[in-house]
C-alpha cells in the first residue's frame, strides 16, 4: 500500500547516511591533521601562547598520569595550566590580570560539552576551560530534531507529489483514501525518526572521534526529545496540508517554507516597539506564529548561559509541547481531508 | 464477472462540458470499445467509472453497488498517458503492484513484460512512450482482474505489440473478463470489440453490438440527372439517419429497410442505385461528423 513512499524514504535516508558518513570523514580528517600540528595540544590559542618568545613551556606527568604542561608568561601576566587527561578531555586554567570595568565577576558559558567558567577576584581573573564535562543529551537531540526537519521538509509533499500525475495508480488501490493517506504520514514520519536516529549515532561516532562521549540524561532531556520528534511531525504534517491539493509547483512551498517560518518567528519574538511599523509588524505575524511550529521549537538545555536556556525561539514554552502535538493533528487531518477530495 | 451500469453522467470542469448524460451498460464477459474524437469526453468517463473524477451528476454500479474500495481489487486500469514513477524501475512497480492488489500474479508480469520487450531493471525515465505503454498494459493484465478499463492501450506500440496488445484483450473476454477499452486505431477496435459505444462533444451517440450495426447500416446511393432535384419525402423516414449530398450524387445512412429506401430513391428520379455496407470506421466517422453539411439537403428533402 505505501511501498512508494518506503522507497522515497529509502532514498532520503541514503543521502542523509551520505552526508553523515562525509561529515565523518571530514571530522576523523581533522581530527588526524589536528595530531600532527607539531604539538600534543590542540587548540590554537594555548599553542599560540605556547610558542610566544616570552613564554616559559614546562612539560610534568602528574602521579595519576595527568599530563601538565603550565605556560608562565610574564610579559603579558598570563599563568596557564592544561591538564590533558587523554580521552577525557583537557582542563585549562588561565590566570590573568583583571581587565578594568569588569562587569561579571562570576560568568559561565556551557556549550555541548565545553564548558568555560571566568571568576575575577581582586587584581586576577581565573579562566577554566573543561572540554569534556559530561554534557546533555539534549543536544544531540537538537541537532537531530534539526537534521529531522530537513528530512521531514524533503519528504513534506506525499499527496501533492500522488497528485503530480500518479493518481490513477495510487487512488486505485483496493484502500480507502483515508486509510492511504494516514498510512502515508506513518510511513514518512517513521523515515524522519529513522533518520534522527542515525543523526544521534553519527554524533556519537563523531563525538568520539575527538573525544570519550560523556552524557547526562534527565527529566529536561526526554523533554526534549519529545519536543523535538513532535515538532517533527508538526512542520511534515504542516508541509503536508499545505501542498496536499497541489499538483504542481510544491516544491516553491517546500522552498519558501524555511524561510517564511524562521521570519515569522523571530518577527514574533522581537520587541519591536520603537517604530509604528514595527508593531503592525508584529501585530501582523504573532497570530501567523502561533500556527509556525518553529515558534515552539527551541534548543533549551543544550546551549545555556549562566545556568539559563539561551537561544530558544518558543513563544510560551509551557505550551510547547502540547501545542505542537495539536498543530501536527491538525496540520494531518487538514491533508488527509483534502486528499480525500482529489481528482485525477 | 461483473455488469457495469452507468446512469445519466454528467461532469463538468468549469463551464466546459466534459460528459453529459452519459448512459450505458456493459456485460460482463465482453469487449467493450469506446470510440470518440479527442475530448468526446471517453477519459473523462472512465476517471468517474474509477472514482477518480467526481460526477456532478449520474450513477455507475458494479454488479449493481456503487463503486467502493473493496471494488478495486477485481479492478485493472491503464490510464491514456504514462502514469508510472519515473524514478522507479520497472521490478519496483511489480512489487509495488504486488503488494497492493492480492490477486496479482508477478510470473506472470515478468512474462509479459519479456514478451514486450521490457528491461525490467531499467527505470521508468529511461523507456520510451511505448515501452511505457507497454509496461501498464502487462501490469494490468497481471492483476487477474475481473474488470480491465484500457484507455488507448496501444498508444506509442508498434504494429506487433499492438497486435500483442489484442490478443491479451481478446484472451481475456475469453476467460470470462470484461475489457472496455477506448482506442483511435478503429481497425483495432473493430477486430477485438464485441460491443461499441460512441461518443461526441459529452454525449453518447451510438452504441450496439459491432455485428449488428454493421448489418443494419448501409448506406444508400443514387445519382440524378441534375442537381436540382427532391428526394420525395425520403428526408423524413426515421430509418434514414443522414443525407449527404455531393453534386448530383445522394448518399443516405439507414439504419434499417435499406432495399425499400433504394426504391424510394430509384423512383424520385435516381439512376445508378447501389447499397452499399460500412465498416466501423464508416459507422463512426457518420456518428461524430458535424450534420450541418447535411442541413441544406435535408430541408430539400423535407420540402419535397
Amino acid at each position: 500500500m505505501t511501498y512508494v513512499e518506503w522507497l522515497r524514504i529509502r532514498g532520503v535516508l541514503k543521502w542523509t547516511g551520505i552526508v553523515l558518513i562525509a561529515g565523518v570523514v571530514l571530522l576523523l580528517a581533522l581530527r588526524l591533521s589536528l595530531l600532527t600540528f607539531g604539538s600534543n595540544d590542540a587548540l590554537l590559542f594555548v599553542h599560540g601562547l605556547e610558542t610566544n618568545k616570552g613564554s616559559r613551556v614546562v612539560h610534568t606527568t602528574l602521579s595519576d598520569g595527568t599530563k601538565r604542561t603550565t605556560i608562565d608568561n610574564s610579559k603579558d601576566h598570563v599563568h596557564v595550566v592544561i591538564d590533558d587527561l587523554g580521552y577525557q578531555g583537557k582542563r585549562i586554567q588561565i590566570f590573568e590580570r583583571s581587565s578594568h570595568g569588569m562587569t561579571h565577576p562570576h560568568k559561565t558559558i556551557s556549550m555541548g560539552d565545553l564548558h568555560v567558567e571566568t571568576r575575577a577576584s581582586g587584581k586576577e581573573t581565573v579562566t577554566t576551560v573543561e572540554t569534556n564535562r559530561p554534557e546533555s543529551f539534549g543536544y544531540y537531540a537538537a541537532i537531530a530534531s534539526f537534521v529531522g526537519l530537513i528530512v521531514g521538509t524533503l519528504l513534506g509533499a506525499p499527496f501533492a507529489r500522488e497528485n503530480d500525475g500518479h493518481l490513477e495508480v495510487a487512488l486505485t488501490k483496493p484502500v480507502r483514501r483515508e486509510t492511504l493517506g494516514l498510512a502515508t504520514i506513518g510511513v514518512d514520519l517513521a523515515g524522519i525518526a529513522a533518520a534522527w536516529a542515525m543523526t544521534v549515532l553519527f554524533l556519537i561516532v563523531a563525538h568520539t572521534i575527538i573525544e570519550a562521549p560523556h552524557f547526562t540524561f534527565g527529566p529536561s532531556d526526554a523533554t526534549l526529545i519529545v519536543l523535538g520528534l513532535v515538532g517533527n511531525a508538526a512542520w511534515y504534517a504542516m508541509l503536508c496540508a499545505a501542498t496536499a491539493s497541489m499538483k504542481r509547483s510544491y516544491g516553491v512551498i517546500l522552498g519558501v517554507a524555511w524561510p517564511a517560518a524562521i521570519v515569522v518567528t523571530v518577527l514574533a519574538k522581537l520587541q519591536l516597539n520603537g517604530s509604528q511599523m514595527g508593531q503592525v509588524v508584529h501585530a501582523v505575524v504573532t497570530p501567523i506564529s502561533w500556527i509556525d511550529p518553529f515558534s515552539y521549537l527551541h534548543f533549551g538545555p543544550a546551549y545555556t548561559v549562566n545556568g539559563q536556556p539561551a537561544g530558544s525561539m518558543a513563544v510560551a514554552p509551557h505550551l510547547e509541547l502540547p501545542m505542537l502535538a495539536i498543530l501536527a493533528l491538525v496540520y494531518g487531518t487538514l491533508a488527509v481531508l483534502q486528499w480525500r477530495r482529489v481528482e485525477a | 464477472m461483473s455488469t457495469i451500469q452507468i446512469s445519466n453522467l454528467r461532469k463538468t470542469y468549469g463551464s466546459l462540458v466534459a460528459v453529459d448524460g452519459f448512459s450505458l451498460r456493459i456485460p460482463d464477459g465482453t469487449v467493450f470499445g469506446l470510440l470518440g474524437p479527442n475530448g468526446a469526453g471517453k477519459t473523462t468517463a472512465f476517471k468517474c467509472m474509477l472514482g477518480l473524477a467526481r460526477p456532478a451528476t449520474g450513477e455507475i454500479l458494479y454488479d449493481g453497488q456503487p463503486l467502493v474500495p473493496e471494488t478495486f481489487a477485481r479492478i485493472a486500469y491503464v490510464p491514456e498517458s504514462s502514469v508510472l514513477y519515473e524514478w522507479m524501475t520497472v521490478a519496483e512497480h511489480v512489487e509495488m503492484n504486488r503488494r497492493a492488489f492480492p490477486k496479482f500474479e508477478p510470473a506472470r508480469a515478468v512474462v509479459l513484460l519479456g514478451e514486450f520487450g521490457v528491461d525490467a531493471r531499467k527505470r521508468a525515465r529511461t523507456l520510451s512512450k511505448g515501452m511505457r505503454t507497454a509496461v501498464m498494459v502487462a501490469l494490468a493484465f497481471a492483476r487477474n482482474a475481473e474488470i480491465l478499463i484500457l484507455d488507448e492501450p496501444t498508444a506509442g506500440l508498434d504494429p506487433v505489440n499492438q497486435r500483442h496488445v489484442l490478443s491479451l484483450i481478446i484472451n481475456e473476454a475469453a476467460r470470462g473478463n470484461s475489457v472496455i477499452f477506448s482506442s483511435h486505431q478503429i481497425g483495432q477496435v473493430e477486430r477485438a470489440a464485441e460491443h461499441i459505444a460512441v461518443m461526441n462533444r459529452g454525449r453518447l451517440v451510438l452504441e450496439g453490438q459491432v455485428d449488428d450495426l454493421k448489418a443494419e447500416r448501409k448506406i444508400v446511393e443514387g445519382v440524378f440527372p441534375g442537381v436540382t432535384y427532391t428526394l420525395d419525402g425520403i428526408a423524413g423516414d426515421p430509418r434514414v439517419a443522414r443525407i449527404d449530398r455531393t453534386e448530383r450524387i445522394v448518399r443516405l445512412l439507414v439504419v434499417a429497410g435499406a432495399e425499400e429506401i433504394a426504391a424510394r430513391l430509384s423512383s424520385a428520379g435516381a439512376a445508378g442505385i447501389r447499397i452499399l455496407d460500412l465498416n466501423l470506421e464508416d459507422i463512426f466517422l457518420y456518428a461524430v461528423s458535424p450534420a450541418d453539411a447535411t442541413a441544406d439537403v435535408v430541408a430539400q428533402g423535407g420540402a419535397a
